[in-house]
């Protein structure tokens, strides 16, 4: 069973078994977890998102930015309020990104990028120039989620 | 200009500390070399043909004495000794040991400089013009919205893996000196009716192997839309841009495939969703940063016509320089100076050690702290007194910084071609060297008049010689270089990509060849105001073919 990165550390995988979109499309029925690749379109999975608990998008490439389009959507445009997982090649220095485009956990397959979560020897930022998917304010000790703002 | 804050050193500390640590891992080999490409291409590093080169960025090419020294350093400690200032407004060092690229980094930082998205697939560093806020004929300064666009776009969480690289410029003047037709956006500002500034916005411009001239994609985008509008650009684009093949993955294929009316549709469709959200950019927030861009307190110098009056009776080459490298102030009694680094035969855009030195000096001394980059490959202090350029100028000519050739035939871009580059499949700069000393007489580039010649040494264009009057493109043809000539592109208002004229010729060739050109046009403008690019509109190719070619090949 693979182990799932959160902002909160590492934990095991209780989401239910995914299936694809195309599957999952063609007989939803009460399945509950789907995942979608980088040229998947959401349109056709409105409906459903109540009924989903958790959203897994695939990175097959760290250099595919794809997917953290699909979660700003899913976020912003469908509201989609269940767990968005991203799975794949990831690289330690994108984990930040994937926390600030909505994602809340991630099934990292990239050896040293586990190796240094787990050693928690991963740089991590609390340094953003913007806000984030959802508009929060990241970095609340520093001030508003618009660097400029820091002055205005 | 802008001056960073806390924040800001933090920001830039954290990146430099991060890039240590790559280098660490790659060195380690904890990271095989593909996966730390696009790292360090993140921060500016390229591999070319003999080594590493790192790419700085300036933004929109504003840069003060003390960071012009510190370049001039880095060159001296560094590198070789020299420095090249590219067409995106960067500077490039072409000789640091990897090893050393966080020591430089660590050394740019202190003087809040980086090389922060000088690469890779992300939205690269912002131009603008670099006339800007000193010009007279520009609506607002176009600077404070180029440094809004690089803050939100540093280190995005949703735009870093692009399907390719993103280039934006901005530029406020109708006279457009940043070539914004030419980039993935183009933003002009302009006024409605109400007086309220906001974007015309351009998108789908680029030169490459498949050169096109940007779409109008909306006519006003409002001030305070002009993050959302971005985003919903950059979203429609990292969504749907071709990755499959990357010279098909740039923006302005994907405006060409869809046709800029699907294209619209689609960026309207999404910026309809989050035009309200927290990416609306309030007055305030503009007004904020526009306090960094304040112009300097410019107090009268009437000493300057008197000045100018009497130099101009006994020094004929600093009369030529000031007609020529002079351009109009908002402040009669200033000007903007263009300081050429075209000295005839030179290496274009390359500066020495102390040549940076001289310029950081004089800008001190002079021009209110402040120098600029043109994305012509050039220097420029915005603000000088007319009453100094006499002794400004005998500085310049003292270091061969005071070419008279803004603008003029020898005035060119040129990339660094085979002598640096990996892609390159022919050299630019002996070519760009010939050709300057076939017209070395500035009296004869005077009487040319304006003329912009570009060189590229491959097709992916990096010397814009698409965009040029007239432009070079070198390929390789059987093992031999050959130079490929079009005519009739611009990059000003009137966008347009040159024509190829014929048959290609040799390195030897090439400029006797440049020289029947040029020697067409003056036989065949209707007076000293038709410019070269104005005759080759008004009259095509036909001429230049039979001057090159003979009649009779044109016949066949």
């Amino acid at each position: 069973m693979p182990e799932i990165y959160t902002t909160n550390g590492f934990l095991s995988d209780t989401a239910p078994e995914a299936v694809s979109l195309a599957d999952f499309l063609a007989a939803p029925g009460n399945i509950s977890a789907v995942v979608l690749e980088p040229d998947s379109r959401l349109e056709a999975l409105e409906p459903y998102l109540g009924q989903l608990a958790v959203i897994s998008v695939r990175f097959p490439k760290y250099a595919d930015g794809r997917g953290y389009s699909l979660a700003a959507r899913l976020r912003m445009h469908y509201h989609y309020q269940g767990r968005l997982r991203a799975v794949g090649d990831v690289l330690t220095d994108q984990i930040q990104h994937f926390f600030r485009q909505g994602f809340d956990e991630l099934e990292v397959t990239n050896p040293p990028t586990l190796a240094r979560l787990k050693s928690g020897t991963a740089p991590p930022y609390d340094l953003f120039m913007q806000a984030d998917v959802l508009g929060k304010e990241t970095t609340p000790a520093r001030g508003n989620a618009y660097s400029w703002r820091r002055s205005a | 200009m802008y001056r960073y804050d806390e924040f800001d050193h933090a920001f830039v500390g954290a990146r430099v500390a991060e890039f240590s640590d790559q280098v660490k891992r790659r060195v380690s080999g904890e990271l095989t070399e593909d996966q730390f490409k696009p790292l360090r291409l993140m921060n500016g590093v390229y591999l070319q043909l003999h080594a590493y080169m790192l790419r700085i960025a300036i933004p929109y090419g504003t840069l003060s004495a003390k960071q012009m020294r510190r370049l001039a350093h880095i060159a001296r400690v560094y590198d070789r000794g020299y420095g090249h200032f590219t067409t995106r407004q960067n500077i490039q060092f072409n000789w640091p040991a990897l090893s050393d690229t966080p020591a430089i980094l660590q050394e740019l930082a202190e003087v809040e400089m980086h090389a922060i998205q000088t690469s890779g697939n992300c939205i690269r560093n912002v131009t603008a013009d670099h006339f800007a806020g000193a010009t007279v004929d520009e609506i607002a300064d176009p600077r404070p919205y180029a440094e809004i666009l690089r803050q939100w776009s540093s280190i995005h969480p949703e735009f870093s893996y692009l399907p390719r690289k993103f280039k934006i410029a901005v530029t406020a003047s109708e006279a457009d000196r940043a070539a914004i037709q030419v980039h993935d956006i183009g933003l002009k500002l302009v006024r409605n009716a109400q007086g309220e500034i906001g974007f015309e916005y351009y998108v789908g411009g680029g030169q490459g192997r498949t050169p096109m001239v940007a779409k109008l994609v909306s006519p006003f985008v409002a001030e305070r839309d002009l993050l959302s509008f971005t985003t919903a650009v950059m979203r429609v684009y990292n969504l749907y841009g071709r990755r499959d093949n990357k010279y098909k993955a740039r923006v302005k294929i994907l405006v060409h495939e869809l046709g800029p009316e699907k294209f619209r549709e689609e960026v309207e469709a999404e910026w309809a969703v989050i035009r309200d959200s927290e990416l609306v950019l309030p007055a305030k927030d503009v007004a904020a940063i526009q306090a960094y861009f304040a112009p300097p307190v410019l107090r009268d110098r009437p000493d300057g016509l008197i000045a100018l009056a009497d130099a101009f009776k006994h020094d004929a080459a600093f009369k030529a320089w000031v007609r020529q490298n002079c351009n109009e102030h908002t402040h009669p009694d200033y000007a903007i100076v263009t300081i050429s680094l075209k000295a005839i035969g030179a290496i274009p855009g390359d500066a020495s050690d102390v040549q940076m030195d001289v310029v950081a000096d004089l800008a001190e001394r002079y021009g209110h702290d402040e120098i600029r980059v043109s994305h012509e490959q050039n220097l420029v202090l915005p603000h000088v007194a007319k009453a100094d350029l006499p002794t400004l100028y005998a500085t310049l000519v003292e270091h061969e910084l005071a070419t008279s050739n803004a603008g003029l035939i020898s005035d060119i871009i040129a990339c660094p071609g085979l002598d640096y580059c990996a892609l390159a499949t022919a050299r630019s700069i002996p070519i760009a060297q010939a050709i300057a000393l076939r017209f070395a007489d500035l009296e004869h580039q005077r009487d040319i008049g304006e003329l912009k010649l570009k060189i590229s040494g491959c097709i992916n264009a990096c010397g814009h010689h698409h965009v040029g009057h007239i432009g070079i493109l070198g390929i390789e043809k059987r093992g031999e270089e050959h130079y490929q000539v079009s005519l009739g592109g611009a990059a000003d208002n009137d966008t347009a990509v040159g024509e190829i004229v014929g048959p290609g010729f040799s390195a030897e060739e090439l400029p006797g060849k440049i020289e029947v050109i040029v020697n067409t046009y003056l036989a065949g403008r209707v007076s000293h105001g038709e410019r070269f690019i104005d005759y080759t509109r008004r009259v095509g190719l036909a001429p230049y073919k039979i001057a090159l070619y003979g009649a009779e090949e044109v016949a066949h």
